[in-house]
């Protein structure tokens, strides 16, 4: 099996500063990704919503995680889930939720997609194996 | 056959204790993260961290050892390519 593609999906649950997690699923990804393997998606759950603000600054010298995660996802084709209710606790918005409230603002980074624990049962059908950071 | 992933330190949760309790026979432990810490110097699992290294079946992340300034003194230092194998090798990964 070790030499065949294997589908990997990743449940990311920490947020980007304080905890590893996001780093840790990133370079586990990468590694997957270049030994030819197939991310079939990653799905941000409970803290690790926040590693989908487009409004994360972090100084110009230092890595910018969601913005890492936006283009690997874009380079290699594969969904960044964000759990609707964890991030709208949370105060992670997209355009149409933004509406839906009645908010002024909104900041989900593109391309993460707001939606459920039903894609999470969906991603983890669909890979050979999941795994959680 | 499942490959336990531990992130926390054992002088800061029970992770370690409580994954060693469940831990079967041909399953495996990845210390990742501040569990690396485990691996250096004796502490009250290090004992049985280190019947597992004798099996072969204990492993610690490098790249968080060298984040932290810390040796191994048992397991297997693995970079993320031999992580991404690791959990191929096994059927499943569980998350403490």
């Amino acid at each position: 099996m070790e030499q065949q593609k294997v589908k990997f999906s990743i449940v990311v649950s920490g947020a980007p500063y304080g905890t590893q997690s996001g780093s840790s699923a990133y370079q586990f990804c990468a590694a997957a990704l270049s030994a030819g393997h197939q991310i079939v998606g990653v799905f941000f759950y409970q803290e690790g919503v926040l590693n989908a603000s487009q409004l994360v600054s972090p100084a110009s010298d230092e890595i910018n995680l969601p913005t890492l995660w936006a283009a690997l996802a874009g380079e290699f084709q594969f969904p960044l889930e964000v759990c609707v209710s964890a991030a709208l606790r949370r105060g992670i918005i997209d355009q149409q939720e933004a509406v839906q409230l009645g908010l002024t603002q909104f900041n989900l980074q593109a391309p993460f997609v707001l939606s459920g624990l039903g894609q999470l049962a969906e991603l983890s059908a669909n890979c050979d194996r999941l795994v959680q950071f | 056959m499942i490959l336990h992933t531990v992130k926390t330190s054992p002088f800061q949760t029970l992770a370690i204790n409580n994954c060693l309790n469940l831990l079967s026979e041909q399953d495996s432990l990845l210390l990742m993260e501040d569990a690396v810490i485990a691996s250096h110097a004796d502490h009250g699992h290090f004992a049985q961290l280190k019947l597992l290294a004798q099996q072969n079946r204990l492993f610690v992340v490098q790249a968080d050892l060298d984040a932290r300034g810390v040796t191994h003194s048992i397991g297997q230092s693995c970079d993320y390519a031999q992580f991404v194998n690791l959990v191929i090798q096994h059927k499943s990964q569980l998350a403490w």
